[in-house]
């Protein structure tokens, strides 16, 4: 249990003796005093000299039997060795001078309990509701004691106990914390849903309890929460549920549903909707995202809402609903006073814009915003026009946006749009000076990976080459295979042929086209059996037949390969196919 | 096989191989992390060739040389002689990715048989010579999983698995079954088998054994409630490595006892994870321990397990401790002898995987080749392949 973390009492302890600091005379002398003496004793205990700090504490104590610090400070040194009776004489002394001080009485459950006297525990809490009868915090500092040795059931008869004299109310919280950590996660469910509705501040705070269940006992919760019975607050804690457990797509029609006709309770819900559904990566999160922060933008004042729908158009512009991010920014645009808190959303727009092919709006929005939009954004939104041009084939275009651009990451660009042309000697020098690191990994290790296959082309240009590769690009693979065997025709058996095979095979069995797939990395072993590009092709000819249910003969192939090129590259990748295909390691 | 090795884990494997086809092997204890010798045949080349397993070739005199180093210091050569018949005590259906030794086996390429509640009652256990438990509870109340997962498919399927079993055998129910497999697991042990046990089955394997004749079990697996002074009648001088230990009584609780130093499923009393040092043994004076604890590393992260490691005031006086956390009250590698037989229990579920939570990925060990906490389980599966008359403890 957590409770001790938090020792709530000590606040009002430290006011009156900062009231007494204000104070001149003798007693704001000994509130320095003790302050002194504390940090003393704080000293010692953090080096470990916890007997020499027990008897700065005690010395604190004798100025003022009550003082709470040395209490809890007397509560860890005697913790440590392991002398938890020292403390009773000192605790029952501060109660008889504060009675009916909260924080004394807990440390007097937590002191029995750490005596293993489970008897004076419960007469501690007895006397402690003597005192104060109409107070819950006696009930649940008992509870959470009992809780501490593994008594759920105990506990939970303790908050009965005090519910039946204080009203279900009273302790409505610390039973649903309880039976949520008792792991009776559909109870716990039922019980926060009535905690809720009493306050909904403590919408978190039920969440919270909540989403730690695991996985298996998910679908009961949500079924007692949306099933025959439930209202608004059940509806809407489930949503609150399904966007901690990372299904805001889910959530959303629930909240939507269910919000409150009070503006700011409902802006309050649509805030945390939004801020939980911006941590996940999905698509359909960023656009359930988008939606709370249009409805957010309707209940906030006007220029909060200019701020919100910017943050609605990008999240829009991030789940690829480019009309909805552009009505967004239409919106929020018309009352911006400078392009600058419009920048990010537009950024997010232009590139999305780019990547769905509307290049001509894509580029019109970039030509128009240049100047307003920063440097590494500029430049990035250029290349990703660039990459849309080209992927339409009008590599004029695509050159012509990056003129001005001499980044690496342009030289990148310009070494794929080389290649296109089947330029393969321009390629080559691009894409060396691209460097291995431009840009994301997984684009790094493409284009290192085809600067590998260029370098072992024996030729500078090879338009066949060029086409196939674009055809790729465009996710044209049948004219890419195409395309690739002519290529492979034009070059000799050791200027690259097997190399341009191996590839066209790879690119067969990644449409899985294994017919093809198998023939042509057949032939690129036939070309050379001993080449760079033979392990390649040994290693993609294995998935093949391990893709058609040929397991013994693929690995054997593994066998040989791993056997034939014990140098290569490629050799751990072939161990581990073969480690998967005798059931060795999960697939 | 210090950190030139490429895959320590499969190194066992191919050390297990060679012993299977006949060869002879030596178990080079404590030299360069501890190697193994093997002779240099086609088929040994090409298992570790296909494993990925680094070899380094030796001439008789680069051998020589090697003997001299190991006579000069705390090294031994251990002959191997013969690859163990491995047993693993699993369900009949269970996948082989939630328990730390059937995946080492799997991935090592060590053979090995299940065998399940029905072939230990039949007497198969003298077929082994190796026996290795997991996580099974054996006190019969299914992990004290019961109430937190009820309702859970693979939990029913437990349930109706082991009452089932426990109806074939004419006994009254699942506590009963388990304590008949734990007495029948030592007559094991005390022939001179070796029993190797990791998470709840070492703790679990332990009560069941000192509870003969009383009621250790929550109501919901035997139908009648634990007996309150259970604790103070468990007969240890039954078990093989703890004494004094004192039991949970709250079956909401996913803990037995107060052996585990970490107790992962009891809020109040969770410790956080360190790491646990290997002890040095003389390699000469005690060659068991000393092949039980051979690794490239000698300090390890720890990792949790229903039951992750042992109060070290709950252990016999004659327990060997191979490994602990220095400065806690815990340890967490532990063997010992039992008659002709010895045990070896490892704290923890799974060492790559510390947090282990049900419903988890596999660990998938081509990613933890060199996984030192795996490597403690091979050692003790080939730690029966050395010839006798070297184990002088």
């Amino acid at each position: 249990m957590l409770r001790h973390v938090q020792r709530r009492p000590v606040l009002p302890r430290i006011t009156p003796l900062a009231l007494a600091i204000l104070l001149a005379g003798p007693r704001a002398g000994r509130a320095q005093a003790e302050s002194r003496a504390l940090a003393e004793a704080g000293e010692l205990e953090r080096v470990g000299r916890h007997a020499d700090a027990a008897v700065r504490y005690r010395g604190i104590l004798r100025a003022d039997p009550t003082s709470l610090p040395a209490l809890l400070g007397l509560e860890r040194v005697f913790t440590s060795l392991e002398r938890p009776d020292s403390l009773v004489p000192l605790v029952r002394a501060a109660l008889a001078r504060d009675p009916l001080n909260q924080a004394i009485h807990s440390l007097e459950l937590r002191v029995w309990f750490a005596l293993g006297h489970s008897d004076s525990v419960t007469s501690a809490a007895r006397r402690w509701i003597a005192l104060a009868p109409r107070s819950a915090d006696p009930y649940r500092e008992w509870a959470f004691t009992v809780a501490q040795r593994g008594d759920l059931a105990g506990a939970k008869g303790v908050l009965a106990e005090g519910a039946g004299r204080l009203g279900d109310a009273a302790l409505a919280q610390d039973l649903a914390q309880l039976t949520a950590l008792a792991g009776e996660w559909t109870e716990a469910a039922r019980q926060w849903v009535a905690v809720v509705r009493g306050n909904p501040g403590l919408l978190p705070a039920a969440t919270g309890s909540l989403t730690r269940a695991p996985a298996v006992a998910r679908d009961e919760m949500l079924s007692v929460l949306l099933g025959v019975g439930g209202d608004s607050t059940s509806r809407r804690l489930a949503a609150d549920l399904l966007a901690g457990w990372g299904r805001a797509d889910e959530a959303w029609p629930l909240l939507d549903a269910t919000l409150p006709q009070d503006p700011q309770a409902a802006a309050v819900l649509l805030q945390r909707f939004a801020e939980r559904a911006g941590t996940m990566r999905s698509r359909r999160s960023a656009l359930v995202r988008g939606y709370a922060l249009e409805r957010l933008a309707t209940l906030v004042d006007a220029a909060a809402s200019e701020r919100v729908r910017l943050q609605a158009a990008q999240a829009y512009a991030d789940a690829g609903d480019l009309r909805s991010a552009q009505r967004m920014l239409e919106r929020a645009g018309a009352g911006a006073e400078t392009g600058e808190a419009v920048a990010p959303a537009m950024a997010s727009l232009i590139r999305a814009l780019a990547e769905q092919g509307s290049v001509e709006e894509a580029e019109r929005r970039l030509r128009a915003w240049s100047d307003r939009l920063g440097g590494d954004d500029r430049e990035t939104l250029r290349e990703a026009v660039a990459w849309a041009w080209a992927r339409r084939g009008e590599l004029d275009r695509a050159e012509a946006v990056l003129a001005p651009d001499s980044s690496v990451a342009a030289a990148a660009v310009r070494g794929w749009i080389a290649l296109y042309r089947g330029d393969l000697g321009n390629a080559r020098e691009q894409l060396r000076a691209a460097g291995p690191y431009t840009g994301s990994r997984e684009e790094a290790t493409r284009r290192m990976g085809m600067l590998v296959l260029v370098e072992r082309i024996a030729a500078d240009r090879l338009p066949e080459f060029g086409r196939a590769v674009l055809a790729l690009a465009r996710g044209d693979s049948v004219q890419a295979l195409v395309d690739l065997e002519q290529a492979a025709r034009k070059l000799s058996p050791s200027g690259g042929r097997a190399d341009v095979l191996a590839f066209a095979g790879e690119q067969a069995l990644a449409r899985r086209d294994y017919q093809a797939a198998e023939d042509l990395l057949s032939r690129a072993l036939a070309t050379d059996s001993v080449g760079p590009a033979a392990p390649a092709a040994e290693l993609a000819l294995a998935r093949v037949q391990a893709e058609t249910g040929r397991t013994e003969v693929a690995i054997r192939q593994l066998e040989h390969l791993i056997l034939a090129h014990p140098q290569s590259a490629m050799v751990p990748q072939a161990r581990r196919l073969r480690d998967r295909l005798r059931g060795v390691v999960p697939e | 096989m210090d950190d030139a090795q490429s895959n320590h884990l499969k190194a066992y494997g191919v050390t297990y191989r060679a012993l299977q086809r006949g060869g002879r092997a030596e178990w080079l204890l404590n030299y360069r992390g501890g190697s193994f010798l093997l002779p240099a045949d086609t088929a040994t080349e090409r298992d570790a060739a296909l494993t990925g397993v680094t070899v380094e070739p030796a001439s008789d005199g680069d051998v020589v040389a090697v003997r001299g180093e190991i006579q000069a210091n705390n090294m031994d050569a251990v002959p191997l002689e013969k690859a163990p018949k491995v047993a693993v005590y699993v369900p009949p259906n269970a996948a082989p990715w939630d328990d730390a030794v059937t995946m080492s086996l799997e991935y090592a390429g060590i053979e090995y048989q299940k065998i399940w509640d029905l072939e230990v009652l039949g007497g198969r256990l003298k077929d082994f010579e190796w026996l290795h438990l997991h996580h099974e509870d054996f006190t019969g109340q299914y992990s004290k999983f019961y109430l937190a997962y009820s309702g859970a498919f693979w939990l029913s399927e437990m349930v109706e698995r082991n009452q089932e079993t426990a109806r074939r055998l004419g006994l009254p129910n699942v506590p009963a079954l388990k304590k008949a497999v734990a007495r029948e697991i030592r007559r094991f042990v005390q022939d001179g088998g070796f029993l190797f046990a990791m998470c709840t089955a070492t703790e679990t394997i332990e009560i069941a054994l000192a509870a003969e004749g009383m009621d250790v079990a929550a109501p919901y697996a035997d139908g009648t409630p634990m007996d309150p002074e259970a604790s103070a009648k468990l007969d240890w001088s039954r078990s093989f490595a703890f004494r004094d230990v004192k039991l949970e009584q709250s079956s909401a609780i996913a803990s037995f006892s107060d052996v585990d130093g970490h107790q992962v499923n009891n809020p109040p009393r969770r410790q956080p994870l360190g790491a646990f040092t290997l002890f040095n043994f003389s390699a000469k004076i005690d060659p068991v321990p000393t092949m039980l604890v051979q690794c490239h590393r000698q300090v390890i992260p720890d990792f949790y397990g229903l039951t992750t490691s042992f109060q070290r005031e709950r252990l016999k006086p004659d327990v060997t401790v191979l490994a602990d956390e220095p400065g806690a009250p815990w340890v967490k590698y532990i063997h010992g002898e039992f008659q002709k037989g010895t045990w070896t229990y490892l704290g923890g579920h799974d060492p790559e995987d510390p947090q282990h939570q049900i419903g988890d990925p596999p660990t998938d060990l081509s990613l933890h080749a060199n996984s030192p906490g795996y490597r403690l389980v091979l050692n003790n599966v080939l730690f029966p392949a050395a010839k006798k008359r070297e184990l002088k403890t």
